[in-house]
């Protein structure tokens, strides 16, 4: 078992951090109006059909990428919580040597 | 293929804006795989134990995974961007040809074909119909080099896109530079070289026909394409040669020819060798003052064709083959330049700007030869990694990630031997 160490801080912070990285990502898929100006003028080009296929398939793919970073964020979050009630739980089991086993 | 009426009646600039837009969201996608880089991967090394570092291994997949979209986002954008000016300078060449046609009274139907006006001199003069059809002649072929560089540069681009487009499984940073977004920036520059007539006649007409302005692009962006093409100004040919003895633009040319040519890299890195057999494969003799190399000299020596004894220093002298004693050498005997000044034929090296890295800072351990300047953005060909019209911009952002920020040099070299 490897020794541990975890600044909650830190966690907290990157998990703030990835949220944001997250929440900030997720409109770079939205609203391509030039492209869809520039497929809308051109429909009967092949390169204008082959432009809105790269649209629907990346805004697809960086929509999915900025929602698993802030789920990250969330994770992290959960598991800096999850630390602090272990932590929690263990000086309350600490605290009942004291109770069940009086000197 | 590309109509008449499809490449009078398009918008090229909606096609830039396009490229644009797509290279706008590679830079934020950029700035969100850097801000998770910077403020989450790294600190998560502080939190030892498996946990920990499962969790930054997640991280840094998404990192990348950023990386990658930005890269992608670029080279679709790269694509369009070449679109817009093929599809600009093949409309301008179009609509040169149906104003002249119209001014002469030639008739231009939708599908190209050119007819003679309906004046009954034009057909009772013999002499005179001669002149008529070798005008016609030359209008329809003006009208097909247009139609052709459209229809090419259309056919191309959409099977590129259309490859892109299905490249969203993909999660290798190396693979989407060093492919997806080195196909693409070769092939914007090559969308542009396609639309370049070379019918002798057809040049002149064209040539004088072009704005100024795409003139210009054209004399950056693909000067090898114009440097032998018949029909052209002189004083274009004797700027595309530059100034000196040697072939700048020849230099370039050499190396667009042989990016892909393995045959000359006996070393385990080759980047600077090649630069330096592009110089003298542009006219730039070989400087042989010292039997082992290494008193000014630049030279490769003899080469024997045994791998085993040319891979030696001994063989190429230092400034022939090592980045740093090139850039040393060239700064000497040429002239260094801001990035925004570069041209082709000029070298352009790197120097390791950042500590924290393998190379130590102010190390130059890169060389490449400039092939291309296109919107601002320089173009090298290289070898070690073999890359064509690679986009310093494009690359240099994500490059850093790894390897740290650098200092670009660009450098004229003016042979004084």
């Amino acid at each position: 078992m490897p020794d541990l160490e975890v600044s909650l801080e830190l966690l907290r912070g990157c998990a703030g951090t990835a949220r944001r990285v997250g929440t900030d990502a997720a409109p770079i898929a939205d609203r391509f109006t030039a492209t869809d100006d520039a497929v809308g003028r051109h429909g009967d080009f092949g390169s204008a059909q082959a432009l809105e296929a790269c649209r629907l398939a990346w805004s697809g793919r960086i929509r999915q990428d900025a929602a698993d970073v802030t789920v990250a964020g969330d994770l992290l979050a959960e598991t800096a919580e999850s630390y602090t009630g272990a932590d929690a739980g263990a000086a309350t089991r600490l605290h009942r040597i004291d109770y069940e086993l009086p000197l | 293929m590309v109509t008449v009426v499809q490449l009078r009646d398009c918008e090229p600039g909606l096609w830039t804006a396009a490229g644009d837009e797509f290279v706008g969201r590679s830079e934020l996608a950029l700035a969100s795989s850097k801000d998770l880089w910077e403020s989450v991967v790294h600190p998560l090394g502080e939190w030892a134990g498996s946990a920990g570092e499962a969790a930054r291994q997640k991280l840094q997949s998404f990192a990348e995974r950023l990386e990658v979209d930005s890269l992608e986002f670029r080279a679709i954008g790269y694509v369009n961007r070449g679109l817009g000016h093929a599809f600009r300078i093949s409309r301008n060449t179009l609509l040169g040809a149906l104003d002249s046609a119209a001014a002469d009274g030639f008739r231009v139907s939708d599908d190209g074909v050119v007819s003679l006006p309906q004046d009954p001199m034009i057909h009772r003069d013999p002499e005179l119909h001669r002149l008529f059809r070798d005008r016609q002649q030359q209008l329809t072929a003006m009208i097909d080099a247009a139609i052709t560089g459209a229809t090419n540069a259309d056919l191309r681009s959409h099977d590129l896109l259309i490859r892109l487009s299905t490249r969203t499984d993909l999660s290798t940073v190396s693979e989407a530079k060093d492919v997806d977004l080195g196909e693409a920036s070769a092939t914007e520059v090559a969308l542009i070289a396609g639309v370049v007539p070379h019918n002798r006649s057809t040049v002149v007409a064209w040539w004088a026909g072009l704005p100024v302005a795409d003139q210009q692009m054209l004399l950056q962006a693909v000067p090898w394409e114009l440097e032998d093409l018949s029909g052209l100004p002189p004083e274009i040919h004797n700027d595309l040669h530059g100034p000196g003895d040697y072939d700048h633009t020849g230099v370039a040319d050499w190396a667009r020819h042989h990016w892909i040519d393995n045959s000359d890299d006996p070393f385990e890195d080759n980047c600077t060798n090649f630069a330096s057999n592009a110089l003298e494969a542009g006219g730039v003799e070989q400087r042989d003052l010292d039997f082992l190399g290494y008193n000014g000299d630049w030279q490769k020596g003899s080469q024997s064709g045994w791998r085993l004894l040319d891979e030696v220093d001994y063989s190429h002298s230092p400034t022939w083959a090592q980045a740093q004693d090139s850039y040393e050498f060239w700064a000497q005997h040429g002239t260094e330049l801001d990035v925004a000044d570069a041209r082709p034929g000029d070298l352009i090296y790197w120097e390791q700007a950042d500590t924290g890295h393998d190379i130590a800072p102010g190390t130059v351990h890169h060389a490449a030869v400039v092939t291309s300047t296109l919107d601002g953005d320089v173009r090298y060909t290289q070898h070690s990694t073999n890359q064509l019209d690679a986009s310093l911009e494009g690359r240099s952002g994500v490059n850093e990630i790894d390897g740290g920020r650098q200092k670009i040099h660009v450098v004229r070299p003016s042979p004084d031997w």
